[in-house]
């Protein structure tokens, strides 16, 4: 066995003439939190389901824990998955769910189950055709911690949880990185990963295009502010920081990277009515700083659909 | 920007029925096709079978005695090409209709409801029982596309404009009473499959009242309280009694009315009798994916031996009355013997054919419960079990074992039924040898339940389509290949063609084992398939 939890070698899925996933190569370390990221439809999923073997790739290969993805029996004995579409039996109660998933993984740890039962405030008697989808989601993710397993797969975990259970399953993936286990954490949103993740990849129509710290992302990423003023905006085309300046109705969308210093100065003298900081979304990234070719716009607008 | 003006109310009706059509479309024309089709083989094989009057008079008295009565109902008029098919394969197509319209009005009216799907219409303007009624209106509608292939049919092959007119009608007009019943069952109950159920043990009690009804003469009116007596009632190719169909449309009519009532006393996703939510864990059988697909199964399972066990007792029941009528009349001993048959050996040979018939029965169940496993990858909630420590070949090998176990029980429940049936009626017929006539078919079963695993493996959409059509034929080619004089070789593709009729014949073990090698490489071929594939939720 190696020291990686998830290995892929020019790992490829092809479904008929579309390329969902293109020659990956993945490296996950043991006991590391690894995001991996991507707009709707980069594949994402896909590379998931084929580390499980769910999905047959078209060329290359996965290993789990040093054990080839296709021996299901040994290498699913590491690892929990929760999918990003939960579906159950819906005449199961949600007490019964648990006990068969936890059956099948053959190493349920009973105690630790029902502190999550606890903590997730599940209603476990109840049958989940009558669940909520935020319930629906509880349980798919209590199956999945109360394992213990070594590698949790999970894609787009916090989808249906309010802000409350959000920060207890935050807590839950550091407590599991404190006991040495491997997330591996899919999102579209950079805010989901940011707290949590030690390293992530960047994923965009099947390819990777970054593996970096999450530090270094940071380092690299910008703010956009958005001021609005009364009278004319000032020229911001000189202020050191400032890489990107668009108008917006009554102001400015300005990208900054580095100390924002320089722009709050020339910010202190004008009229300012309005202002507006945020840390830009991982599409912005994409467009700022990983491929500005026209091609790359299109395939990111393409991907988040026409309403962003 | 301005909001576009509201839609007018018949706008939104002709997006809802487009919409729904669309849902059952396919399904409907494979159904009018093949209902059509089998119309047609029958008008076929009639015709290369009787060639001339003599011969159709022939038939007309020697079919008709108490057993062929009460499983085919009363012939009428069966010495022309028409009366002949409207006895003949009218039930038939009744069944298979009522099955589709159940199935149908419950999945459109329930199901959708169930997944939550038909919230997506009900959150645009129109009322929920709106919407029900569009549904009933389109699915009543498809009934009679339906019903309209077979009068076109029947037409095309020269049995006449004005019976084949009312044979159509009266097999839309069964359709209907069915999809007014599906609509109210799928009113009271919040999960399709018992609402399915509901309607599908009405009709087999309408079946069952239909036997009643044929049994004698002084009951021919209990005709009248069931769907396949309004059929029969309507005299097609003869004495046409058109108002008949007045009955038909009077009930569903009623029955649709009254589940537009009932879903105004509803909320969405509930039905009038409500399961609890709440229960305390239940963990037995929870262990393994066999266990699980046992829990699941056996529910349905059930229903599938009792409905056939009883069906089985009624047949039990008849062996008596068949056999007395035979041996009453030297002219049917003669034609009897001249077709190589023993009178004495006369009532093995009637549960021989009768086990042969169930023997469709329990294959096209094997097809259906492949397909329960292909349901649960289509739900996606195969996924949950294969990420987990679990190959393919463990969780299909369990929905092997079951199939075959599942429908084992499911023979020797008909088994069982038919011995309580003869036994009933001092018929010369042994526990044992009712037990062999019911087990005879399952190598055919096999053989069906193997392709719907190939089907499966290669082609999953069709895992039932493609199992159960093949079923039909295969027991199509056997009933009506002879009368076509096809081929040997052609025959002899049926599977249901070897078999022999035990226990008046012994059983033909060499062609089991090869039917039973050609299920487990089939199934083999299908697991190997499967286990190449991707696994992906619809």
């Amino acid at each position: 066995m190696d020291g990686t939890a998830i290995r892929t070698e020019g790992l490829t899925k092809r479904f008929g003439d579309t390329v969902a996933v293109d020659r990956l190569d993945l490296e996950v370390r043991r006991g590391e939190i690894f995001g991996f990221l991507g707009p709707n439809g980069a594949g994402k999923t896909t590379t998931i389901r084929l580390l499980l073997n769910l999905l047959r790739p078209t060329a290359g290969r996965a290993w789990i824990m040093g054990i080839s993805a296709r021996d299901v029996e040994r290498a699913h004995r590491h690892l929990a998955y929760l999918p990003g579409d939960v579906v159950s039996w819906p005449q199961l109660t949600g007490a019964e769910t648990l006990e068969y998933l936890g059956n099948l993984s053959g190493q349920t740890d009973a105690a630790f189950r029902d502190e999550l039962i606890e903590r997730f405030q599940l209603d476990g008697d109840r049958r989940v055709r009558s669940y909520s989808k935020g319930s629906r989601q509880k349980v798919a993710l209590i199956a999945a911690f109360m394992t213990r397993p070594d590698i949790l797969l999970l894609d787009e975990p916090t989808a249906g949880l309010d802000p409350l259970m959000e920060a207890e399953f935050q807590a839950l993936v550091r407590e599991a990185r404190e006991r040495g286990q491997t997330v591996f954490l899919s999102s579209h949103l950079l805010d989901e990963v940011e707290d949590v993740c030690d390293r992530v990849a960047i994923l965009r129509v099947g390819k990777l295009i970054e593996v970096a710290k999450l530090a270094d992302l940071r380092r690299l990423s910008s703010t956009i502010f958005e001021v609005r003023f009364d009278g004319p905006p000032p020229s911001f085309n000189e202020v050191p920081g400032v890489v990107g300046s668009e108008p917006i109705g009554g102001g400015v969308r300005l990208t900054v990277e580095g100390a924002p210093s320089a722009v709050l100065s020339r910010l202190a003298t004008a009229p300012v009515t309005e202002l507006r900081s945020r840390t830009p979304t991982l599409e912005e990234i994409f467009l700022t700083y990983y491929d500005t070719s026209a091609e790359a716009r299109r395939a990111v607008a393409q991907a988040h659909g026409d309403g962003s | 920007m301005t909001a576009p003006a509201p839609a007018a109310r018949g706008a939104i009706d002709r997006v809802v029925l487009s919409h729904t059509f669309r849902l059952l479309r396919r399904g409907v024309l494979v159904l009018a096709a093949a209902m059509a089709a089998y119309a047609v083989v029958e008008v076929l094989a009639y015709r290369n079978a009787y060639p001339d009057q003599a011969s159709r008079e022939h038939l007309a008295t020697f079919e008709d005695d108490p057993a062929v009565r009460m499983l085919q109902g009363i012939p009428y008029r069966i010495d022309t090409v028409g009366g002949y098919v409207a006895w003949d394969a009218g039930w038939v197509l009744e069944v298979i209709v009522g099955t589709w319209a159940l199935l149908t009005i419950t999945r459109l009216l329930r199901l959708e409801e169930e997944t939550e799907r038909s919230q997506l219409t009900l959150a645009g303007p129109i009322r929920a029982t709106r919407l029900t009624g569009l549904v009933l209106a389109v699915v009543s509608g498809s009934a009679l596309i339906v019903g309209g292939a077979v009068t076109v049919a029947l037409i095309a092959s020269g049995t006449g404009a004005a019976g084949s007119i009312a044979l159509g009608l009266g097999i839309t007009g069964f359709a209907l009473t069915f999809i007014g019943v599906g609509a109210v069952t799928a009113q009271i109950f919040e999960i399709r499959r018992r609402a399915a159920g509901a309607a599908a043990l009405a009709l087999g009690l309408a079946y069952v009242v239909r036997m009643i009804a044929s049994s004698s003469d002084s009951r021919t009116w209990v005709g009248w309280l069931t769907p396949f007596g309004w059929v029969e009632k309507l005299q097609a190719y003869g004495d046409v009694q058109w108002a008949v169909l007045v009955i038909p449309i009077a009930v569903s009519a009623s029955l649709a009315a009254v589940s537009l009532v009932m879903r105004t006393r509803r909320d969405f996703g509930a039905g009038l009798i409500t399961v609890a939510d709440r229960r305390l864990a239940r963990t037995r059988l929870l262990t393994s994916p066999i266990g699980f697909a046992w829990r699941q199964t056996r529910g349905v399972l059930a229903a599938w031996a009792i409905g056939l066990g009883l069906y089985s007792l009624l047949l039990g029941v008849l062996v008596k009355t068949v056999v007395e009528f035979f041996a009453d009349d030297p002219g049917f001993r003669g034609t009897f013997e001249s077709l190589g048959l023993d009178v004495a050996d006369l009532s093995l040979s009637f549960v021989g054919v009768m086990g042969v018939m169930l023997g469709v029965v329990m294959s096209l169940y094997a097809c259906w419960r492949i397909g329960a496993a292909r349901t649960e990858e289509v739900s996606g909630r195969l996924e949950s079990t294969l990420a987990r420590p679990v190959s393919r070949w463990r969780w299909l090998g369990g929905h092997l074992v079951l199939t075959a176990l599942s429908t084992a029980l499911v023979a020797v429940a008909s088994g069982v039924g038919l011995w309580v049936g003869v036994a009933v009626t001092d018929a010369d017929v042994s526990f044992g040898d009712a037990m062999k006539a019911m087990l005879n078919p399952l190598p055919a079963a096999a053989v069906f339940a193997g392709l719907a695993v190939l089907a499966f493996g290669a082609i999953p959409r069709l895992a039932v389509g493609l199992s159960v059509t093949a079923t039909v034929v295969a027991y199509l080619l056997e009933a009506l290949g002879p009368g076509l004089d096809m081929p040997d070789w052609m025959l002899s593709l049926s599977p249901f063609h070897h078999l022999a009729t035990v226990p008046a014949e012994p059983f033909a073990a060499s062609a089991a084992l090869v039917m039973l090698a050609i299920a487990c490489g089939l199934a083999l071929a299908g697991y190997v398939l499967f286990n190449r594939r991707d696994v992906v939720p619809a």
